[in-house]
């Protein structure tokens, strides 16, 4: 084996290596939610909190991801929309007392509880903003839907960058 | 305009580094503070631009590691563990091994900062945004979950690469102080101590063949992030 190839077999499988610990490290992360307690402890309710979150998060991809391809699935788009908003309506139901950085793994920051009414407000943006890009979808125009692509990350955005931990 | 007339009467110092080689290497730096930044700041059209521009700059001087001047290829600076090990042996000997160009340690290392740049801009291109609206152009590849590794890890690797950013910077403190070798001041003017015991001629590479270098690496980078799906 050459010189340089035996480099290239070496970065290679330091590369591999990184990556599947990593990936490891990710669905440890899971299990360990996946493990989180019965309903209507703390663990269960921020569990919950989680997945909603990243199906928040995964609705609001689909919507992106469908806008930039060439023949975007309104009805995708449209199903998306309607699942943020959904959520969003709860959204203000999910953070009960005592369901904070004290009681485990989270990216809910203190200030959530201590200025409650605030972050209620903020999630009531989303509520509405939700709704106007609902009804964007509707019109089954892709590119009024495009627009109103900021509109509506700027509301994850407002009440992201006051209360969620930016660290992992 | 330097040519062998000047470089002789001048008589202590020789072209070393070429015009490209050192305007990448400072445009390197600049757009890895740019992207430092424009993150930490929240500017994140400016990170992804910064990102692209990283982009652009490596996959140039991948270019011109094939094509460029003698000092800049990596057959030329790129040695086998044969002349690494002796090199390192004589590290701390004063003034060391005559080298011009990248010593065989450096070489290696520049190989390696320019993978590294390389990887923390491809993680980039595919991190998803907790807002959505700082995805990376190639986001919409992969799935959210992947999308995510790719941010934490994107934000987790910038500290791997400020640590050889670091050791980078600490050997160069090191010829500068130990061995009296300012590699900036060379990697500013491309010019360093005349070697007297090597009688290597060095090839420097025309500039237009550069400035194609150039012109394809951003038409390529501007395709990837446009064509293939679209920025917000």
């Amino acid at each position: 084996m050459s010189f340089s190839k035996s480099i290239y077999r070496v970065s290679l499988s330091a590369a591999l290596l990184f990556t599947a610990s990593s990936l490891a490290q990710h669905d440890h992360d899971h299990a360990q939610h996946d493990h989180a307690s019965t309903q209507g402890t703390p663990g269960h309710i921020m569990h919950e909190r989680h997945e909603n979150f990243e199906t928040m998060g995964e609705a609001f991809k689909t919507i992106r991801d469908q806008v930039r391809s060439r023949d975007a699935d309104m009805q995708a788009i449209s199903r998306s929309a309607e699942t943020i908003n959904d959520l969003a309506q709860q959204l203000h139901t999910w953070f009960p007392a005592g369901t904070g950085p004290e009681a485990g793994k989270t990216h809910a920051k203190a200030e959530i509880w201590q200025n409650k009414a605030d972050f209620n407000a903020a999630a009531e943006r989303l509520v509405e903003e939700s709704g106007k890009f609902v009804a964007l979808t509707q019109t089954g125009d892709a590119s009024k839907v495009a627009g109103g692509i900021r509109g509506l990350g700027g509301a994850c955005k407002n009440c992201h960058d006051q209360y969620r931990v930016e660290e992992d | 305009m330097t040519d062998a007339a000047t470089d002789s009467l001048s008589g202590q110092r020789q072209r070393v580094w070429d015009l490209p080689v050192r305007i990448t290497h400072w445009l390197i730096v600049v757009f890895i503070s740019l992207s430092w930044w424009t993150a930490e700041f929240d500017r994140m059209q400016w990170h992804a631009w910064s990102g692209y521009a990283l982009l652009t700059l490596v996959l140039f001087r991948v270019y011109w590691g094939f094509v460029g001047s003698s000092t800049a290829r990596f057959r030329h600076f790129l040695r086998g563990p044969g002349a690494v090990l002796r090199y390192s042996q004589g590290l701390f000997s004063r003034p060391g091994e005559p080298v011009v160009g990248h010593n065989p340690l450096g070489g290696w290392s520049s190989l390696l900062l320019l993978i590294l740049i390389l990887g923390q801009v491809l993680l980039g291109l595919f991190s998803e945004d907790v807002d959505g609206l700082a995805s990376g152009p190639l986001s919409y590849m992969v799935s959210y979950d992947a999308g995510r590794w790719a941010a934490e890890t994107h934000e987790e690797f910038f500290d791997v690469l400020l640590l050889f950013i670091g050791l980078h910077i600490a050997a160069v403190a090191f010829y500068l102080v130990y061995k009296r070798n300012n590699l900036v001041a060379a990697m500013f003017t491309g010019r360093a101590a005349r070697d007297t015991d090597t009688e290597e001629s060095l090839y420097f590479a025309p500039l237009w063949r550069a400035a194609i270098g150039f012109v394809l690496a951003g038409a390529f980078v501007w395709w990837l992030v446009t064509q293939v799906g679209f920025t917000f």
